[in-house]
């Protein structure tokens, strides 16, 4: 191998890298026989980059391939399961933290272990060891460092003392190894080795690459290298210049020179030289205004490039879909390649539009997964009250009950659509295994055996709503499956027929569960939520991939994957700070002194890794840039690295530089043209007039006095409730609300009237049986504590006076002889019945009535009841036309309010008989209206305030009409009718 | 050459001097202060040393904009031009060209970024890179109003559940109507309740008691007027 030409190589950016590694390659091996490639080897970066290579190769014809090699296997991998040495870790965190409460404060061990490992490895890989902390000066920072310290140095002791067991050691002892034997020319290989598409950025992987530079027979390839960089540039890409997408490999090149091109040609030099000097490091661009110039032409350099600035990340995505779109319909092959997963997913989304499934190589995390969901949720029911929303979310998941195949599964769900309604309309709040069991007494025998199985699974799961303390993992583990399964199972159910461990993600999340299962005896006793943190931060680290049939053309990639992407057509989405570079998470326990001092790399680093992503994607043939001008909140800053390139060409107006970029903005602006046009209706939809329909008369056949209050503010939603028959669902997640608390507090006192007070009962005594009533009805009606402990203090804050009046009106001979019992009058003329269930009508010593009505919050005003609150006048009205059996027809005496709640007084409001009377007349005259079909049932027709909301809105379309509009009545058809 | 209203923003630019500064809307306030720290970068601040706090996310985007705009109009300025801009800006005299046209991509690539932000960001910034020393939790975040809401009827719950004694307490002071509020404007409770400090501030002697303070008010024994009409009962006192 005579010709063989050792030492540092390197592709241009944008070229197709695979095919220039293997031209080069097959080009090298030209004059020796066939078995000779079968003696090279080829180490890579990453997986993909050795199957893009092998496919090269292939496709050059028959041949024996080369040994293809990751990097990273020279180190033999992990020797002990990384999350073995992170439950270590924790149990020793644990420990400290145990021996100093006040930093326990709601630290969560799996997140700190999983945070100090990551940092590990990191020295690892840079072969430091424990005393490197100590290198760091502290003296400023004394205070502040001590803490950290103390964890860093467990965290070190444990993670960078002999022998090596974590991947990143292991490599870094293979590699000393090697390195040092080579030197010393023992153990040769036999053949050629060539390393390709790596960077150097990690220590043991840099170090591995000098090695084979030096090797008679080595070549290393460096991707997307910038053969347009000056050499006095090169000089100032110092280890502070981190960010620059060349910067890794600096020291390289002052070790071994500027590198040779392994292929002859760069198709996309005069891109390139633009690009290069466009990212120049920040100490040289002063003499872009000098260097500008030497560039010539730009109309050139930048004729496949188009930049497309949408207004928002959704037009953003429409656009790209369209340029997708476009593409497959030519048959031409396009990546996306965006940094932020917010994008793809609304591309792949538009995409759907054409039924168009774009090759995705980013999958969905674990946790997200429906398996993943699952476990989540019922890891969720440790440690709290299972509550309606809770119980329906599990119900509902679609891994649930499905142990006996997809009928019983579609009757599990005709069951739980029940039972949801019935828990909203009828609770209990917190529904529990007793509460199952006599909701399925109550229809047939399907709905029996599915209401036992649910109650079995609550009844085993009840004990864990207590449990909040710290319990070893293996035990929380072991539980949270028993029950996982028997949700999975259903009644009679296999669990290994169920989807839980099956399906896409089933096996990954079955896997993922075995390997915590395994290693569950090194952790340290964890409360629920550490738990919970450690299945999610377990179950993150793995993806599962769509098994779906893609488009082969489109594919949508992450930017790491840029350098072996060879599509024509590359669009580079996203291209925002924040976004593309990603924001630099703060780091919690060095800053960037303290972390140069210790010897790691600094932060930029990875700003500098996705500068070389962008800058050998860029070079492509056909390049698209898009960003988004706004986010949900403000403007967006346009990534560095387009801002450079934008400034640029704008200061270069005599090379046609602003032309240049004109005509980049405006091939982008074709499609959000076309973006625009698309979004635009083809039809014009008016929008709804203000609803006041005029049902078949007639209308209504009954109406409660407290519906008269609304007839007249809103008739719509008397309409909606009382003909269509609409009523609103009762929230799922049942709150203490001041709804509620009127519901309890009237139930109250209707418990109290009917023990029948009488005027021989003292005081004190009224006091005691309305306590007694207060906490009976508590202790049925009301599950929440802190409602019971709220609603009975506020009654006992007003008992005396209730009672003081209660005894002063029993002692006047007053006595209740309506409570809460239903009156009906009907009205003259018409099919129409009055309905009341007054809270209390009193048969005074005169024998006239009083009317009381207790309220939970303020009463209404003698303003109000004159123009709208009618309830108590025509109660008043409908005594005296002998409404209420129990107390016969006779005149209304005067209208009270008792207040639950203030100072609980009565209050006395202006009434006199003959204003009952008018109330009545009133009411007549405009049900009649109503009845007779003369007037619509107009929405929002006077309500109190223009801001309160009516229940009925959305069916109403308030928004598509305003209440300035006036109402135009509009007369429905009934069904007997034309 | 200079207006007033010019000169008045180049004063105000002045970074050598603290400024407070109010205008009406549209005057250029903004401005003004993309200038001062266009100025603060000129004398040679090293950008990761400039902090600006904004009250909103879109005043802080939009600042940041604007001033990398400038810087990067001067990295592109022919001589002549750009002397002119220095000098509108109050730097006159010989500026250092290069320097000034260096600053674009120094500011763009500020490590760490540049530092125009919201209070908010900024305080998150500081917690997460100090959790151990603030007593946060490592890789927290923040709640939002709903959770918080939920967090909080959390708590009473269980303490209601528990037979807490401080929900006695929280009775006398809230009916329960606007709960949520009151407790989430508790404020300043971290340390548990210090006894003398309070007697201090209430102008009693340490460990004087109600018997005590009776005494003092009415020595000629008068006590007993006030106890019949207004005995502290119901109140539970602490020690």
């Amino acid at each position: 191998m005579a010709e063989w030409q050792p030492g540092l190589f390197a592709l241009p950016c944008g070229a197709d890298f695979a095919a220039g590694i293997a031209e080069g390659l097959i080009a090298r091996m030209a004059g020796h026989p066939p078995e000779a490639m079968a003696r090279v080897t080829v180490y890579a970066n990453a997986s993909r980059t050795l199957t893009a290579l092998r496919d090269a190769l292939i496709a050059r014809g028959p041949m024996l391939l080369p040994r293809l090699r990751l990097v990273d296997h020279l180190g033999g991998g992990a020797l002990v399961a990384p999350l073995a040495r992170r439950l270590e870790l924790g149990r020793l965190v644990a420990a400290a933290l145990a021996r100093q409460p006040d930093l326990a404060q709601g630290q969560s061990v799996p997140r700190l272990a999983a945070s100090l490992a990551d940092l590990m490895g990191e020295m690892q890989e840079e072969g430091l060891t424990p005393q490197s902390l100590d290198r760091i000066d502290v003296s400023e920072h004394a205070q502040h460092w001590g803490r950290a310290l103390a964890f860093l140095k467990i965290a070190a002791d444990y993670y960078l003392t002999d022998p090596p067991v974590d991947p990143a050691a292991r490599l870094r002892h293979a590699v000393d190894r090697i390195s040092a034997d080579w030197a010393q020319g023992v153990n040769l290989p036999d053949g050629p080795v060539v390393v390709a598409g790596s960077t150097g950025s990690r220590g043991a992987t840099r170090d591995f690459m000098r090695a084979v530079a030096r090797l008679p027979m080595g070549a290393v390839i460096l991707p997307g290298f910038d053969f347009h960089q000056p050499a006095p540039v090169w000089h100032s890409i110092d280890t502070r210049a981190e960010d620059h997408p060349q910067s890794r490999y600096a020291p390289l090149i002052a070790e071994f020179g500027q590198p040779a091109r392994w292929v002859g040609d760069e198709p996309a030099s005069l891109r390139n030289r633009l690009i290069s000097l466009a990212l120049r490091p920040a100490p040289v661009t002063d003499q872009w205004i000098a260097d500008g110039p030497g560039l010539g032409d730009l109309i050139p350099a930048t004729q496949g490039l188009t930049l497309i600035e949408a207004d928002q990340p959704g037009q953003e995505a429409e656009a790209v879909a369209l340029l997708i779109r476009d593409a497959a319909e030519k048959r031409q092959e396009v990546t996306l390649i965006a940094a932020d997963r917010m994008l793809p997913r609304r591309v792949s989304a538009a995409l759907d539009r054409w039924r168009i499934i774009p090759d995705d190589s980013a999958g969905q995390p674990l946790p997200l997964t429906p398996q993943g969901l699952f476990l989540s949720h019922v890891a969720g029911l440790v440690g709290q009250a299972l509550t309606i929303d809770a119980l329906v979310t599990l119900l509902k998941h679609p891994v649930t009950n499905t142990g006996s195949g997809a009928e019983q599964r579609r009757q599990h769900q005709i069951h739980t659509r029940d039972l949801e309604l019935d828990l909203r309309r009828r609770g209990p709040a917190f529904p529990d295994g007793a509460a199952l069991r006599d909701w399925g007494m109550k229809r047939g025998r399907s709905r029996k055996i599915w209401a036992g199985w649910l109650a079995d699974v609550l009844d085993r799961a009840a004990p864990l709503a207590l449990d909040r303390g710290p319990r070893p993992l293996a035990d929380r583990l072991s539980e949270l499956i028993d029950l996982a399964q028997l949700w999975a199972a259903g009644p009679g159910g296999d669990v290994q027929v169920s989807e839980l461990w099956r399906g896409e993600a089933g096996p990954n999340v079955a896997a993922s569960i075995a390997h915590i299962r395994d290693h569950a005896h090194l952790g340290h006793a964890m409360r629920p939520a550490e738990f919970c943190d450690l299945l999610q931060e377990e179950m993150q680290r793995q993806a599962v991939r769509e098994d779906v049939i893609a488009h082969h053309l489109i594919h949508i990639r992450g930017p790491r994957e840029a350098r072996t992407e060879n599509a024509p057509l590359v669009i580079l989405a996203g291209l925002n700070e924040g976004g593309w570079p990603q924001g630099l998470a703060p780091d919690p326990w060095l800053s960037r002194p303290m972390r140069a001092a210790a010897g790691l790399t600094l932060p930029e680093r990875r700003i500098g890794l996705s500068a070389h992503d962008f800058q050998q994607a860029v070079g492509r043939p056909h390049v698209v840039l898009t960003r988004a001008r706004r986010d949900a909140e403000a403007e967006t800053i346009p990534s560095r690295w387009l801002n450079r390139l934008t400034n640029l060409l704008g200061g270069l107006p005599d090379q046609n530089g602003k032309a240049a970029l004109a005509q980049m903005r405006a091939r982008g602006r074709h499609w959000l043209d076309l973006v625009a046009l698309q979004a635009t209706p083809s039809a014009v939809i008016p929008p709804a007039p203000r609803p006041s329909p005029i049902p078949p008369a007639p209308a209504l056949s009954e109406m409660s006095v407290t519906d008269v209050a609304r007839l007249i503010r809103d008739p719509y939603a008397v309409y909606a409730r009382r003909v269509l028959g609409l009523s609103p669902l009762p929230p799922m997640r049942v709150e203490p609300d001041p709804a509620a608390r009127g519901t309890v507090l009237h139930r109250i006192v209707q418990v109290f009237l009917g023990a029948k007070p009488s005027a021989s009962d003292r005081p004190e005594r009224l006091r005691q049986m309305l306590m007694g009533a207060t906490d009976q009805v508590l202790e049925q009606d009301v599950p929440w504590p802190s409602a019971r402990l709220f609603w009975r203090a506020r009654i006992a804050g007003i008992a005396d006076q209730l009672m003081a009046d209660e005894a002063a009106r029993l002692a006047a001979g007053s006595q209740p002889v309506v409570v809460e019992n239903q009156g009906r009058v009907g009205v003259a003329g018409m099919d129409f019945t009055l309905t009341a269930r007054p809270d209390r009508i009193d048969l005074l010593p005169d024998g006239r009535a009083q009317i009381y009505d207790y309220k939970s919050g303020k009463p209404p005003t003698d303003k109000q009841i004159a123009l709208f609150d009618k309830q108590l006048p025509l109660e008043a009205a409908m005594v005296a036309r002998g409404g209420f059996d129990a107390i016969g027809p006779v005149e209304a005496a005067g209208i009270a309010f008792i207040q639950l709640g203030g100072e609980g007084r009565t209050e006395d409001r202006a009434f006199d008989p003959a204003f009952a009377a008018e109330t009545w007349d009133g009411f007549v005259a405009l049900i009649g209206k109503y009845l007779r079909g003369e007037r619509g049932f107009t929405a929002r027709l006077t309500m109190e305030q223009t801001g309160h909301g009516s229940d009925y809105d959305h069916l109403s379309r308030l928004g598509e009409w305003s209440m300035t509009e006036p109402a135009v009545a509009q007369p429905l058809k009934g069904r007997d009718d034309g | 050459m200079m207006d007033d209203a010019t000169r008045a923003q180049v004063t105000a630019a002045d970074p050598a001097r603290s400024t407070w500064l109010t205008a009406n809307a549209g005057s250029g306030k903004t401005r003004v202060l993309t200038d001062r720290v266009a100025r603060l970068l000129l004398k040679g601040t090293a950008p990761e040393r400039i902090l600006c706090l904004t009250y909103t996310k879109a005043a802080a985007t939009e600042m940041q904009n604007r001033l990398l705009k400038r810087l990067g109009e001067w990295a592109m300025l022919p001589e002549p031009e750009l002397r002119a801009q220095l000098a509108q800006l109050g730097e006159g005299g010989d500026p250092d060209l290069p320097a000034a046209r260096r600053l674009f991509a120094r500011a763009i690539e500020t490590p760490g970024g540049l530092k125009v932000q919201t209070i908010h960001s900024f305080c998150a910034g500081v917690l997460r890179r100090f959790p151990l020393e603030a007593g946060v939790p490592h890789g927290f975040v923040e709640l939002d109003d709903r959770s918080a809401a939920l967090i909080r009827s959390d708590i009473i719950e269980d303490m209601a559940r528990n037979d807490a004694p401080e929900l006695a307490d929280l009775l006398a002071l809230q009916s329960g109507d606007s709960i949520d509020g009151f407790l989430a404007s508790l404020r300043g409770f971290h340390a548990p309740a210090d006894p003398a400090e309070i007697w201090r501030r209430s102008g009693l002697r340490p460990g004087q008691g109600w018997d005590d303070l009776l005494r003092d008010l009415f020595p000629g024994g008068k006590a007993d007027v006030i106890t019949e009409h207004h005995s502290p009962s119901g109140a539970q006192r602490r020690e």
